[in-house]
């Protein structure tokens, strides 16, 4: 008799164990799923805060200027003389990492590209700036839009 | 017997806990997720703003961008055609790329026209490369005046797209008016021209009050040094006249479109009958 007891009420306890861990269980699947379906906010702020900063970043470097045989020019022409000629790219690059690196370490990269006779320039959409590279490509649409800007000739025409 | 109610009991209890878990957490769950969605339009909406804003600061700068090219490309344009326009005006025909200058065809009567066409056709060009439909059919007018170019874009509706649907009724899109106007420098303005054209016909009044001597002429015109422009001037004849050749070589480079992008010093050359 005693046994028999004994064995309902393990079950009894058994019973209410399982039902907590199961609803702990389901408590835990509810913030993950809860976290699965929350916009990101803190990423929306971050990528808009980048966007800005490297934006107001690149038009300070453009528009700044640099002393090249006695003539100070700005950066954005250097850009444009960079194509055909390496005192220029030299120039440019030298300037670039002067500014850049500091600012984003070494994620800034500048490639002169040579698809047409014209002159035409072309800067990387990535890995540009700070954070990751799937940020920085789904919110920096408007970069390759930046090469263009210096483009001049045929290409710029097409684009 | 009293054993079997209190199992049953718990059954019961452990039943109604986990259903009625399951509820609240559906309850929350369908909760949050609309909440969410509420959420992550107020978060568009500034977003898409930020963006407009961001749009108006990139064209801006390429606006001014443009003027400063613009400019380059019309003192290049205004140099080649000796800073002067009109039927009157013709070339040195012994050396054609001397244009002569007198009464009826100098930098006075023409330079602020010749400048100005110069330098809004470049920048509608440059203008309307732009790689954005709403911004590279905007309208603008240009003041030249002095040292400065004045520009002034209408009034553009910047629109983002797409529109944001709010439960199916209501239907809302960003929208930024830019309206754009600026003052770039000129580091050479049609001013200077005027100026040089002064500067020259005062010098030669001077030169030929001290001598009638062509080579003492041409030697005393050489003492001119206009500030930007290094200056040599030289004697020839034609049909029996004498002319004065002036050559202006800019002391800065600059950056223009002929034949390839060049980035040369500007010539200036043009005659005056002594």
């Amino acid at each position: 008799m005693s046994f028999k007891m004994n064995k309902k009420a393990v079950g009894k306890e058994l019973l209410y164990f399982v039902a907590t861990v199961f609803i702990i269980v389901l408590l835990v699947l509810f913030f993950l799923l809860s976290t699965f379906f929350s916009p990101d906010i803190p990423k929306i702020t971050e990528i808009s805060s980048i966007q800005k900063e490297g934006l107001i970043s690149l038009l300070a470097f453009l528009n700044s200027k640099t002393e090249v045989d006695g003539q100070n020019v700005s950066m954005a022409d250097i850009m444009r003389l960079a194509q055909a000629d390496e005192k220029y790219k030299s120039k440019l690059e030298e300037e670039s990492t002067k500014i850049f690196d500091p600012l984003y370490g070494k994620n800034v990269h500048l490639v002169l590209s040579s698809p047409s006779p014209s002159f035409y320039f072309e800067v990387l959409t990535t890995p540009y700036f700070v954070g990751e590279k799937s940020i920085i490509n789904s919110t920096l649409p408007s970069y390759p839009n930046l090469g263009i800007w210096f483009g001049i000739g045929e290409k710029w025409k097409e684009k | 017997m009293e054993g079997k109610m209190i199992n049953k009991k718990g059954h019961v209890f452990a039943i109604g806990l986990v259903i009625a878990t399951l509820i609240i957490c559906g309850v929350i769950l369908y909760s949050f997720t609309q909440s969410s969605k509420k959420i992550e339009i107020a978060m568009a909406s500034p977003y898409a703003l930020q963006e407009l804003y961001d749009k108006e600061t990139k064209f801006t700068f390429y606006a001014e961008d443009s003027a400063h090219l613009a400019e380059n490309q019309a003192l290049f344009e205004v140099c080649q055609k000796g800073a002067v326009s009109g039927l009157s005006c013709k070339p040195y025909e012994p050396e054609s790329a001397y244009v002569i200058w007198n009464d009826t065809c100098n930098p006075v009567l023409s330079i602020d026209e010749l400048f100005k066409k110069s330098f809004n056709s470049s920048f509608k060009n440059f203008i309307a490369n732009y790689p954005d439909e709403t911004l590279n059919n905007a309208n603008f007018s240009t003041t030249i005046m002095g040292s400065k170019a004045d520009i002034n874009f209408d009034i553009i509706s910047l629109k983002k797209t797409p529109e944001i649907v709010i439960s199916g009724i209501l239907t809302y899109s960003a929208e930024h008016a830019y309206d754009s106007s600026f003052s770039h420098n000129l580091e050479i303005g049609p001013d200077e021209f005027r100026n040089i054209y002064s500067l020259v016909y005062a010098k030669l009044k001077e030169c030929i009050g001290r001598s009638s001597d062509m080579t003492l002429v041409t030697s005393c015109m050489n003492e001119l040094n206009p500030d930007r422009w290094g200056m040599k001037v030289h004697s020839s004849s034609s049909e029996g006249k004498n002319y004065l050749l002036f050559d202006l070589t800019s002391k800065n480079k600059f950056l223009f479109e002929n034949n390839g992008l060049k980035f040369e010093l500007l010539v200036l050359k043009f005659a005056i009958k002594v």
